[in-house]
């Protein structure tokens, strides 16, 4: 029988500096390097295995590894692209859809990269954040419409999550990563002031230290869903979609529900566990509100409910829907965005930008006066502090962040994460794996990361003569499109660089 | 004292800290450099791996209070520290083993084609060992044995009077001269 | 270097400690009374001139492996660390116990609260037809002290003949010393194979083959029934029982050794084949101790009195005699005979019980398991459920020895740990908690 795959990546081992110590040996769950029979002194490649995670040339003591692309050619076509022929070898021989890991390679245009940020000069001062005072803390939640002064009759000011900085880490389920991972996001968020999503898995009991900064999930299985849950959480957010597989369901089938998994999902051993694509019981607004409701009155009203969303093509109009449902906050999910595993085509083509869906989401509630009624939070791959300004600035209250979170862990993207063998403890729930990432050591990473990028943000602001995060939320005139259409300009609500 | 202690929950063996113990104990310093010779012989370390990468443990030398290795060295070659560590001077061992014969951890060895023994001397020469420094997971931890204290197994108070420390060692002297 | 004081013939100089030989036990000593009593007097006396050295290493010192330097025991600096006044190259004459006095071979006369002997052995010369007295160059030397290491570098040259007596340790020891001199060195051993107490058949034969490698004639099942000289008196040649004559310019008589108990006859010291302690290391006379090689050890594998002459039981002896003497409580349990050592690279470790016959162990309960590929050997003895012997021969099988010695000294049940700790001694097949205990506070989660 012919192998049809062809190796994507070169495995080059530099014999002169190789001590043949077998590192990379013990190290790749893969199995792609391994000692010859018999012949402790050579070293022998399988390089078909290779995702390229980069775990064995981050720990080669000699520095002797390293992986490059393939540098196997095909017969070149526009059309017929090498990804596409060895997609089509797999399919045939598996029968199966194609799945991938994290969010999409695909080169769609990044929005992001062709929005500039404005700064002071002359006319109105810039600020030094050294210097003085910058705020960063934000409120999630319904606001308020008016302000009452009558001490009798006083505002009431319905719940809200406070965070230290507009940066949450982002839903990811007891499952897809490891407890380690979460316990490490987990440990950073409660340090910062923060808050992380366990996902739609359940709160695991050794997370229950960490419950106060925790914004729980109600996913279409609602799973692990119970009075404490909903109770001791910061916040609850009901998952309508996910940005890298808007429309689709989940399915953790039951071999893979362990004791551990049993518990936290409060499913029995053994049974498959579904998500469902569409939650059954909400199918318009009016359900939708009748669940959001059904959680503030379990709660007593004290925790505000989000309400996650894919962004898609009528974004703007289920936005408002969802707000007028009662939702405190929105969630974004752009189609960028990651995941543990998705069927690959849904990934690469399904959905839009986060940035165009926000655009419009914002501008469409302070059109129809009801933008005070929802916090926005953006997601779906936020790579860096001027992404997350540039959120802002386009009407995100705050921001999720996921995979930036996971690559401050170790993720080195090799988007593998549903093959359970991640390399640095991550995506994989196997023991001898998930050892690799000790939370008490790597929570540090994920904090260094948020407070780096908060410090960046009020640098950024300040220097745009801004003092706090709330006064730059829908400032459009600090952005300007760059080799940017006008629709998109349009759509984006913002001017072209240099008018 | 202080002294390197392994966490086999968190261990990968990776055995990444053997490489780098033998690299810092050869006179090299270097890995590559340590572990490119001639004769294609390995440099040996003072700490081993036990197990493999689903259990593992990182097993150096604990030296020892009343260390057996010291007492029962032949050549006296093996010696304490009045800081407590115990290293063996290579310049007066002989490679006769009775060290690798009484250490009940295991902990001293003879490489492979070796003249003279290896163990942990915590690195006393850069600071922080370097198995501790490369270890990946943290699962061997440089710090004062807490259990130790607790039960008033102190070193200092132990063996204060330890030993005759060799020119060779540069170690102080740790007795006054009476009268 | 040395702290030695102008003594008077008239008056007794009087010291607290003092300690006769300064060898293994008698350092011990001096390291252990120290820990406890820092200023009380403490002489050392010697008949030998040297810095303590290490006595074992002198075959290591004709190989080249060491240096006179190098073999010193401790460090330049160890008699004023330590505080110690020293005679060295006196010999210590006569013990007067009543009066509680050592009179020395340069007249002076010392007198001491505590009294350590650790005048370890002398070795043992049997009667041979004919055989000149050894060390008084004739031609024959004994091989136990830096003296006899120095004539032989001396004497022997790359033509010189060499017939060792006494296939044991300190015999193969010394010819493998010697084969850095020369390469005639003939070997004789009165049982049927070499180093008959340490090992068994197999495991000898392979020392045996690399001896042979290295061109050593071994005759065993022999023994020297006459010496010839010539007409200088210096040795000639050697009959051996066989009738068979071997050329020999040098004989290096190494059958073993016995107690140097010379000093206390005539004494009120109880001494048998060597001189009798008890838990404390103290003799049948009050403040009167003894350690080494000259005392009567107990031996721990048969619960049996013996000379266990092995520097790591000198060690143990004489610190636990300078504890005491420093008025500490302290006992001795007694020891087991352990060896490490190497021929021609070779490693080799042997302790407790190792030499029994199948019908002996059959008889006994006692389970033998041998293992054995190329030149690496190994035999385990196992009685009732724990290990109470092994011969480990090789590089494959003397890594982390230690271990074992462990289960043989704590004489652990063997079915209390995994399976296969013989074969790969690990800790990692101990207990969980027993190697978290062992480890000193490892965390665990």
């Amino acid at each position: 029988m012919i192998d049809y795959t062809l190796p994507e990546f070169l495995v080059d081992r530099d014999l002169n500096r190789c001590i043949q110590c077998g590192v990379c040996v013990r190290q790749c769950a893969n199995e792609v390097h391994a000692f010859a029979p018999n012949d402790p002194k050579k070293m022998i490649v399988d390089e078909r295995k290779c995702v390229n995670c980069q775990r064995c040339v981050t720990l080669c003591p000699t520095h002797a590894l390293s992986i490059r692309k393939h540098p196997n050619q095909m017969r070149e076509s526009a059309n017929w692209q090498p990804q596409l022929i060895k997609e089509i070898f797999k399919q045939a021989d598996t029968g199966a859809v194609l799945l991938s890991g994290m969010g999409t390679p695909q080169p769609y245009p990044v929005y992001w990269d062709k929005m500039l940020l404005n700064a002071s000069q002359v006319t109105n001062p810039s600020i030094d954040p050294l210097r003085e005072p910058m705020e960063t803390r934000t409120f999630l939640g319904r606001k308020p419409e008016r302000f009452s002064p009558d001490v009798k009759n006083p505002t009431v000011m319905p719940p809200q999550l406070e965070l230290k900085t507009p940066i949450m880490f982002s839903a990811m389920s007891f499952g897809s990563i490891s407890l380690n991972a979460q316990k490490s996001l987990a440990m950073a968020a409660q340090e910062l002031g923060t808050a992380f999503n366990c996902g739609e898995g359940g709160l695991h009991q050794d997370l229950q230290p960490y419950a106060k900064n925790c914004v729980v999930q109600v996913a279409s299985g609602r799973f692990g869903v119970y009075k404490d849950y909903l109770m001791n959480c910061a916040a609850v957010e009901i998952k309508i979609g996910q940005g890298a597989k808007p429309g689709i369901g989940g399915h953790l089938p039951g071999e893979k529900v362990n004791e551990e998994v049993s518990r936290t999902r409060r499913i029995p051993q053994g049974t498959d566990s579904i998500s469902p694509a569409p939650h059954h019981d909400i199918y318009s607004i009016e359900d939708l509100r009748q669940l959001i409701y059904a959680i503030k009155e379990a709660t007593n009203y004290t925790k505000p409910v989000f309400v996650k969303i894919a962004a898609v093509h009528n974004a703007a109009a289920i936005a408002s829907g969802t707000a007028r449902a009662g939702a405190d906050a929105i969630v974004i999910d752009g189609f960028r965005g990651g995941t543990g595993a998705a069927p690959t085509r849904v990934r690469d083509n399904v959905g839009i930008p986060v940035e165009l869906a926000l655009a419009v989401i914002d501008q469409r509630l302070r059109d129809e006066g009801i933008r005070q009624q929802v916090s926005l939070i953006a997601t779906g791959s936020i790579r860096c502090s001027t992404d997350v300004v540039k959120a802002i600035a386009l009407g995100a209250d705050a921001v999720y962040i996921a995979s930036a979170a996971l690559i401050s862990l170790g993720c080195h993207l090799c988007r593998n994460c549903y093959t359970g063998k991640c390399n640095w403890g991550i995506a994989t729930q196997r023991e001898d794996l998930t050892r690799r990432l000790n939370p008490e050591h790597s929570y540090h990473r994920a904090g260094n990361l948020i407070n780096a990028w908060t410090h960046e943000i009020t640098e950024i602001m300040g220097g745009m003569g801004i003092n706090a995060v709330d006064s730059l939320r829908s400032n459009r005139k600090a952005l300007r499109g760059i080799g940017l259409n006008d629709s998109e300009l349009r759509v984006l609500g913002i001017s072209a660089a240099g008018e | 004292m202080k002294k390197v202690y392994p966490n086999e929950d968190w261990c990968l063996g990776c055995k990444l800290c053997e490489v780098y113990c033998a690299a810092a104990h050869s006179p090299y310093r270097d890995v590559h450099a340590a572990f490119d010779t001639p004769d294609g012989s390995k440099p040996q370390a003072g700490i081993v791996v036990e197990g493999d990468t689903k259990h593992s443990i990182a097993i150096s030398c604990r030296h020892c209070p009343d260390a057996p290795c010291v007492e029962a060295c032949i050549s006296g070659a093996m010696q304490k520290t009045s800081d407590g560590v115990v290293w063996c001077d290579t310049t007066r061992c002989v490679g006769c083993m009775t060290c690798v014969l009484i250490c009940p951890y295991g902990a001293v060895h003879k490489g492979e084609g070796m003249k003279t023994v290896t163990k942990c001397d915590l690195c006393s020469c850069t600071g922080e060992p370097e198995c501790v420094r490369h270890c990946p997971a943290f699962a061997l931890e440089y710090k004062e044995c807490e259990a130790a204290q607790a039960s008033g197994r102190g070193y200092a108070s132990e063996r204060a009077f330890i030993g005759d420390k060799d020119s060779q060692s540069g170690t102080e002297q740790v007795m006054e001269e009476s009268a | 270097m040395s702290l030695q004081k102008s003594v008077t013939k008239t008056k007794p100089r009087q010291v607290k400690y003092l300690i006769i030989g300064n060898s293994a036990a008698g350092v011990a000593a001096v390291e252990s009374i120290r820990q406890y009593d820092k200023t009380g007097t403490l002489a050392v006396v010697s008949d030998e001139p040297w810095h303590t050295y290490s006595r074992p290493l002198i075959s290591y010192l004709l190989e080249g492996k060491t240096t006179q330097e190098k073999m010193r025991y401790r460090g330049d600096s160890f008699y004023q660390t330590y505080s110690v006044e020293t005679h060295l190259g006196v010999r210590a004459e006569k013990l007067d116990t009543k009066k509680r006095t050592v009179a020395l071979s340069d007249g002076s006369v010392l007198e001491y609260q505590k009294l350590l002997l650790a005048t370890g052995s002398v070795p043992f010369v049997p009667p041979m037809n004919g055989c000149p007295a050894p060390n008084t160059g004739k031609g024959v030397y004994t091989f136990i002290k830096l003296a006899d290491a120095l004539a032989l570098q001396e004497t022997v040259t790359a033509s010189t003949q060499v017939v060792v007596v006494g296939g044991g340790l300190t015999g193969v020891k010394a010819t493998e010393g010697l084969l850095h001199l020369t390469k005639n060195i003939s070997l004789v051993e009165l049982a049927p194979r070499i180093l008959p107490n340490a090992l068994d058949t197999a495991a000898s034969d392979i020392v045996k083959r690399r001896l042979e490698s290295a061109a050593v004639t071994i005759n065993c099942d022999a023994s020297v029934s006459e010496v010839l000289t010539g007409a200088d008196g210096n040795v000639s040649s050697v009959r051996l029982s066989d009738g068979r004559t071997i050329p020999c310019d040098v004989l290096v008589i190494s059958i073993g050794v016995r107690p140097n108990v010379e000093l206390v006859k005539g004494t009120d010291v109880a001494v048998e084949r060597g001189i009798l302690i008890d838990e404390s290391c103290q003799t049948s006379v009050p403040d009167v101790f003894a350690a080494g090689d000259c005392v009567v050890s107990h031996d721990l594998t048969d619960d049996s009195k013996r000379i266990l002459a092995i520097l790591p039981n000198a060690y143990q002896q004489g610190k636990t005699a300078g504890a005491v003497m420093a008025g500490q409580q302290k006992t001795d349990k007694g020891a087991r005979p352990i060896n490490a050592t190497s021929f021609i690279g070779l490693p080799l470790i042997t302790a407790g019980k190792t030499n029994l016959t199948p019908e002996q162990a059959a008889e006994q309960g006692i389970e033998i398991v041998v293992d054995s590929e190329g030149e690496n050997y190994r035999k385990l003895v196992i009685q009732n459920d724990r290990l109470i012997g092994f011969i480990l021969l090789g590089a494959a099988y003397t890594k982390r020895a230690g271990i074992l010695t462990d289960l043989l000294n704590r004489q652990v049940p063997l079915s209390s740990v995994g399976a296969g700790v013989l074969q790969t001694p690990e800790l990692l097949l101990f207990d969980k908690t027993e190697r978290l205990q062992r480890m000193e506070g490892v965390r665990s989660i």
